[in-house]
């Protein structure tokens, strides 16, 4: 092999193990939120918000044919929301904007992540995976200091 | 023959060069906005 084919390959390959251990270090020391996968239980069927504590939420997501529930989901600033998401029926996005959510909503699965809230706004929610001829309306929202606490 | 034993592909250096470079700031680009969203 000629030897600029060599070092092309050595350093293309430090390269992708620079962007490897960022994705790692983001990861291993929490900045980054990786979704999990947890096992089913048809009490995610209820669409509901938890608050644990003060500054700690849980928000149960049900997705369907057209609607994420609950539509609107009050929090104070601050606060560190667990999402739960599953659908009703078929596969739905569930996606947050200005937030890492990036989620699908699997009939008969649900998924988890954990999102903090540190400023305070509107975070709209929109279903980013084609499901039908009503996809274009299925949004739901996050409001984050409302009342103002 | 014996230039081409000297020859250096300094074009495609450059543009290898480039490309990582470019590859790099589209990549942590994307990677600092994820985590500003984080």
């Amino acid at each position: 092999m000629d030897k600029y084919e060599k070092r092309i390959l050595i350093y293309t390959g430090i390269l992708l193990v620079i962007f490897l251990a960022a994705v790692m270090r983001a990861v291993s020391r929490g900045i980054s939120d990786l979704p999990a996968c947890i096992p089913y239980d048809p009490s995610y069927l209820e669409p509901r918000v938890t608050a644990l504590d003060e500054n700690t939420y849980q928000v149960f997501v049900v997705a369907q044919m057209w609607s994420f529930q609950p539509s609107e989901i009050f929090i104070p600033v601050g606060a560190e929301v667990d999402f739960y998401l599953t659908t009703k029926d078929v596969v739905h996005g569930f996606h947050i904007a200005d937030k890492n959510v990036n989620m699908m909503a699997v009939y008969g699965g649900i998924n988890k992540t954990t999102v903090k809230f540190d400023k305070p706004g509107v975070y709209p929610i929109i279903c980013h995976e084609y499901c039908g001829s009503g996809h274009q309306h299925m949004k739901a929202e996050v409001i984050v200091n409302y009342p103002n606490k | 023959m014996t230039e081409n034993e000297k020859f250096i592909p300094r074009g495609a250096i450059a543009f290898f060069i480039l490309l990582a470079l470019l590859s790099a700031a589209i990549w942590f680009g994307i990677y600092f906005i994820m985590l500003s969203r984080s």
